[in-house]
């Protein structure tokens, strides 16, 4: 049977898909690439010049893949760059039922390389490393030219199975250092007189606001954070989502409290039986208690209690996370330029994201840990 | 790393529990041992990287290499000559871990690589991403893909032969309908090989294959003829009693008109090829083969079906998604890198030129094609 694929422009008609686009995230283990985190986010956050471009492919009528991509029409000369809607949370990716991604990217390719407009770049930034996406679009991009297909940084995510039957099982599993560690913590923070909870629909405002100053507070001076740049619409965003999400349990706020007052708030997202932890914040006055471990911890025996089967502890290999870890799903970024008149512009647009990625990365394999750190240190202090 | 296919053999357990934990029957020690003992090329030796945490063994990468091969030095994965789908083993969520470790023990390696040639490797697998990205040094290697092949497979999400059947076009399952009884009304038989019947039963399926390839272009099991009789029986006396191994005959009147070979590990299992006579092209044996043998995996319990490398119209007919493969070159850093890029230039410029070929020429005009490209062939050889 041939596939049927269709970009969707017109927010009804995107509405209408979500019932379908939510069972596809499902099927797929996205927690983020879930309709409403993308729409949310994105229509909250997206510039008026971001429109989207939701490419659905169908096969006799049923949903089988999903490209959920905006245009950026604020780029010069009219550039139209194609990128994925809410392309800045941790893990994003398209959609496609398992074993359909390649079909799925020919029919993605063949409407994009008719779309109005003409798309000058594709970016598919933060997609899982483990897809055939990027390479199966390039390969089936239609005309007598390959597009140009360039991945340009990659980034670990920490991964926890939890394969084991049940969180003491995990918790047996793991080294005595680990256990002793993780008991130790929990019973220090409770002789503290500390709690946890996750936020319910009443908390979850005054629990975002907790997270979003606790975040603050962790980034200031330690450079940029989306969470804080966001602002006030951001925070809107996600209340929505959580407001969405909180009952069925795909939107968590772990909270931990010592009197009564937040300490450490932990975002995670989840769908089916796959958890991801996005983000957090904590009060640096109760570092003794590892507040970002304790919260992880919770997280980990709240998933294995609802029978899901691992956590993405999102980009990044922080200490903390490696602690918990026992494998690693990284993400990367890719750029796709595809064939035309206007590909040298897109290159030259894009060379200096990718080089800047590259030459990082360069420096990192060159470069020994204190130089690297202290090369680091001289970025930060430069205005 | 081991070097020495005796100390390969004495990784079996661990070896064999990571090829299940994946689901890569072409990857497990029978298969890959039976290669050494068969199929592999005189002068190859191992140099399998066996990544441990602890006392465990997490991660295993079967590399071989031939040192006398002249011209670029690669290490390659065994078994492209019978199937595809090859990769190192790990453990889910260690790919990297074993990656990093196995770049790290191959750039040490002697022979020193100079490169890494994978043969039809999972393009939705981390391996070249992470071997690449993880190879020692401050230059990161060059990966370049040259081809890309559609694996055809059923994902058996449907639980049973009946519901899966339920679920096809009525003209499939009336078409299945009618081979079965037009097969069972001329007296065949479908079976499959025991321990008793194994050799007569492998060496049909390699006459069986060869007849089928007879003027049709290239088969590398033809080539390996008696070397494949004796792999196929190799793996089937270690792997029929596990249930993992599975050669499907159909005869007719006590002669074997058709023959497939399966093989699976962790629920996955994998065609690997087959023959058939073209006497009785209106059974359409393969087909009634391949069907019984669906019938027989939804049996087993197993979670996926690998249809194999390729997607000719008849594995097309059965599956309902794909699992692309890559061929590629991981070119590894080091003084003699120009060299191995000068070396590798014209298998990519080929690849361009068949990519483009693609792109710019009809299906009949690649057709005609690739009919002259038979023939000059042919005559070269001639």
């Amino acid at each position: 049977m041939s596939l049927d694929a269709e970009i969707l422009t017109d927010r009804e008609r995107i509405d209408a898909l979500v019932p379908e686009w939510q069972a596809l995230a499902t099927a797929c283990g996205e927690p983020l690439a879930a309709p409403t985190w993308v729409l949310t986010l994105s229509r909250e956050l997206a510039g008026a010049s971001q429109t989207p471009r939701i490419v659905t492919v169908r096969e006799g009528g049923k949903l089988i893949g999903l490209a959920p991509l905006c245009v950026d029409l604020s780029q010069p000369r009219r550039a139209a760059d194609y990128r994925l809607l809410a392309g800045d949370m941790p893990r994003t990716t398209l959609l496609a039922h398992g074993g359909r991604e390649w079909e799925a990217a020919d029919a993605v390719a063949r409407v994009l390389a008719d779309a109005d407009p003409r798309a000058d770049v594709l970016a598919l930034e933060s997609i899982p490393v483990a897809t055939c996406w990027p390479i199966a679009l390039a390969e089936q991009w239609p005309g007598r030219t390959r597009p140009l297909l360039r991945r340009y940084f990659t980034m670990s995510s920490p991964t926890v199975a939890m394969t084991q039957e049940s969180f003491d099982a995990w918790l047996a599993a793991k080294s005595s250092n680990f256990r002793s560690q993780m008991r130790r913590m929990r019973r220090r923070f409770a002789e503290a007189g500390g709690s946890g909870r996750f936020s319910t629909r009443e908390t979850l405002h005054d629990d975002w606001a907790a997270m979003v100053q606790l975040h603050a507070g962790r980034w200031e001076g330690r450079g940029a954070s989306s969470i804080v740049a966001g602002g006030a619409s951001l925070s809107a965003a996600y209340e929505a989502i959580g407001h969405e999400l909180l009952e069925q349990g795909d939107f968590r706020l772990r909270v931990l409290e010592i009197d009564g007052k937040p300490i450490s708030v932990q975002l995670f997202a989840a769908i089916g039986s796959e958890v991801i932890y996005i983000n957090g914040g904590w009060d640096e006055e109760f570092a003794q208690f590892k507040p970002a471990m304790l919260g992880i911890l919770d997280a980990i025996e709240d998933a294995f209690a609802r029978g899901e089967r691992r956590m993405d502890l999102g980009p990044g290999a922080q200490p903390y996370k490696l602690r918990f870890a026992d494998g690693t799903d990284p993400v990367a970024w890719w750029v796709l330029i595809p064939p035309g008149r206007r590909m040298p512009l897109a290159l030259a647009r894009t060379l200096p994201r990718t080089t800047w990625r590259e030459l990082r990365d360069a420096a990192k394999r060159s470069l020994s840990p204190e130089r690297a750190d202290r090369l680091r240190e001289l970025r930060r202090r430069l205005p | 790393m081991i070097t020495d296919v005796e100390r390969l053999a004495e990784l079996t357990p661990e070896w064999d529990a990571l090829a299940i934990a994946v689901g890569l029957p072409q990857m497990s020690p029978a298969w890959v041992l039976a290669w050494w003992r068969h199929v592999a090329p005189e002068t190859a030796t191992p140099r399998t990287v066996v990544v441990r945490d602890g006392a465990e063994v997490v991660g295993i990468a079967p590399f071989f290499v031939e040192p006398d091969g002249g011209g670029r030095l690669d290490y390659r994965l065994p078994g492209i000559e019978i199937a595809g789908r090859l990769a190192p083993l790990a453990f889910a969520g260690r790919e990297w871990d074993v990656a990093e470790a196995t770049a790290a023990t191959l750039a040490g390696a002697e022979p020193r690589p100079d490169a890494l040639r994978f043969d039809a490797t999972p393009l939705d697998a981390h391996w070249l991403t992470a071997l690449r990205d993880r190879w020692p040094g401050s230059l990161r290697a060059p990966l370049r893909l040259t081809q890309y092949e559609g694996n055809p497979l059923m994902s058996l999400q449907e639980g049973s032969f009946d519901a899966w059947l339920a679920g096809r076009s009525s003209n499939f399952r009336g078409q299945m309908r009618r081979l079965r009884r037009r097969f069972a009304d001329a007296g065949g038989v479908s079976r499959l090989a025991t321990r008793e019947t194994l050799a007569a039963d492998a060496a049909a399926l390699t006459r069986l294959h060869a007849m089928r390839w007879d003027g049709r272009g290239h088969s590398n099991l033809v080539d390996l003829a008696d070397r494949f009789t004796a792999f196929v029986i190799d793996c089937g006396e270690q792997l029929l009693d596990a249930g993992r191994f599975a050669l499907r005959v159909l005869e007719l009147d006590g002669e074997t008109i058709c023959a497939q070979l399966f093989v699976g590990a962790g629920g996955t299992v994998l065609f690997v090829n087959g023959g058939w006579d073209e006497r009785h092209a209106d059974l359409k044996p393969s087909l009634v083969c391949l069907f019984d043998e669906v019938e027989h995996v939804f049996e087993q319990g197993a979670r996926r079906f690998d249809l194999g490398v390729g997607e000719q119209s008849y594995k097309l007919r059965f599956a309902d998604g794909s699992a692309p493969l890559a061929w590629g070159v991981l070119m590894t850093p080091g003084p003699r890198l120009p060299l191995t890029a000068a070396r590798t230039a014209p298998a990519l410029a080929r690849a361009r030129l068949r990519d483009s070929a693609h792109r710019m020429l009809s299906d009949e005009q690649l057709r005609r094609l690739r009919a002259a490209q038979r023939k000059l062939r042919g005559g070269n050889r001639a």
